[in-house]
């Protein structure tokens, strides 16, 4: 029994971090180097990691749907494709709606290698090739360098939200057992 | 659509929050009250004087409570959802 709940405390904090890694922003340093748009067919194994239909996506007959996309190119020379859709009003709470603009930022930003333009994209999401799965561009904003690491204190207020709420619910669990056991209730 | 439904989340998770910073907030001053009793009664523990007391110190707390707990839960989330649309989508 004990060793039963402490594989479920594994797993669920697996589960935790992924949910977290995947929905807080993260910020990278990269060269844009095309920004274009795409008929892409989402993989009914993927669905979840692309926007949802609500936020006006728009499907083909063959079900394909016209994606934004941006290459970039990170400081050690490897590529990395971000999409920028919509994200709509419920989840991922990032309301992003200017997809549009985005892309005609990302546009103006691009450069060739010989003469770079380096900026930091904020996005959230994991890059799964097997999967098809891209992460969602959310800001993308110029940067002095490739060894410019802007501080990404969006993901650090969430979590200090977040341990806050666990501090406040740890808390009161154990305000809860105290009267109980002082009242000589027994616990769970 | 969505919106209803971003607002239906929204308040939902307020509502909970709320609740359980009232009870937390609560049990606190519970607890604050009858250790005020009990220094001033020692080894007296829990007799109906103490309840009566500590009923009467609850009154006017609550009411008080509830305003202003009411105030920070439903407005700050709903300021927050605010500056982040603002924040993402501002040029």
């Amino acid at each position: 029994m004990y060793h039963a709940r402490v594989v479920i405390g594994v797993l669920f904090g697996i589960l935790v971090f992924g949910l977290l890694d995947y929905t807080l922003p993260s910020k990278n340093t990269v060269r844009i180097s095309n920004t274009y748009n795409r008929l892409t067919s989402i993989p009914p194994s993927a669905t979840i990691f692309w926007a949802a239909e609500s936020t006006g996506t728009v499907e083909n007959t063959q079900g394909q749907r016209d994606v934004r996309f941006i290459d970039t190119v990170r400081p050690n020379g490897r590529v990395f494709v971000y999409r920028n859709e919509d994200t709509g009003w419920v989840w991922p709470p990032y309301f992003k709606y200017d997809s549009a603009n985005l892309h005609a930022e990302a546009t103006n930003l691009q450069s060739t290698s010989r003469d770079p333009i380096w900026v930091s994209i904020t996005a959230y999401g994991w890059r799964m090739p097997w999967l098809s799965t891209y992460p969602n561009a959310i800001s993308i904003n110029t940067v002095a360098g490739p060894d410019a690491r802007p501080l990404n204190w969006a993901a650090m207020l969430i979590c200090i939200v977040l341990l806050a709420l666990l501090g406040l619910i740890w808390r009161v669990w154990g305000q809860v057992t105290r009267r109980n056991h002082r009242h000589g209730r027994s616990s769970t | 659509m969505a919106l209803i439904r971003l607002w239906l989340i929204v308040f939902a998770l307020q509502v909970a929050l709320y609740l359980l910073l009232r009870f937390s907030i609560r049990l606190r001053q519970v607890e604050r009250l009858e250790r005020r009793w009990d220094d001033r009664h020692p080894g007296q523990g829990d007799r109906a004087a103490r309840r009566a007391f500590v009923a009467r110190g609850m009154a006017s707390f609550g009411r008080s409570l509830r305003v202003r707990l009411a105030a920070v839960v439903f407005v700050l989330p709903t300021l927050a959802i605010l500056g982040i649309v603002v924040l993402v989508n501002w040029q």
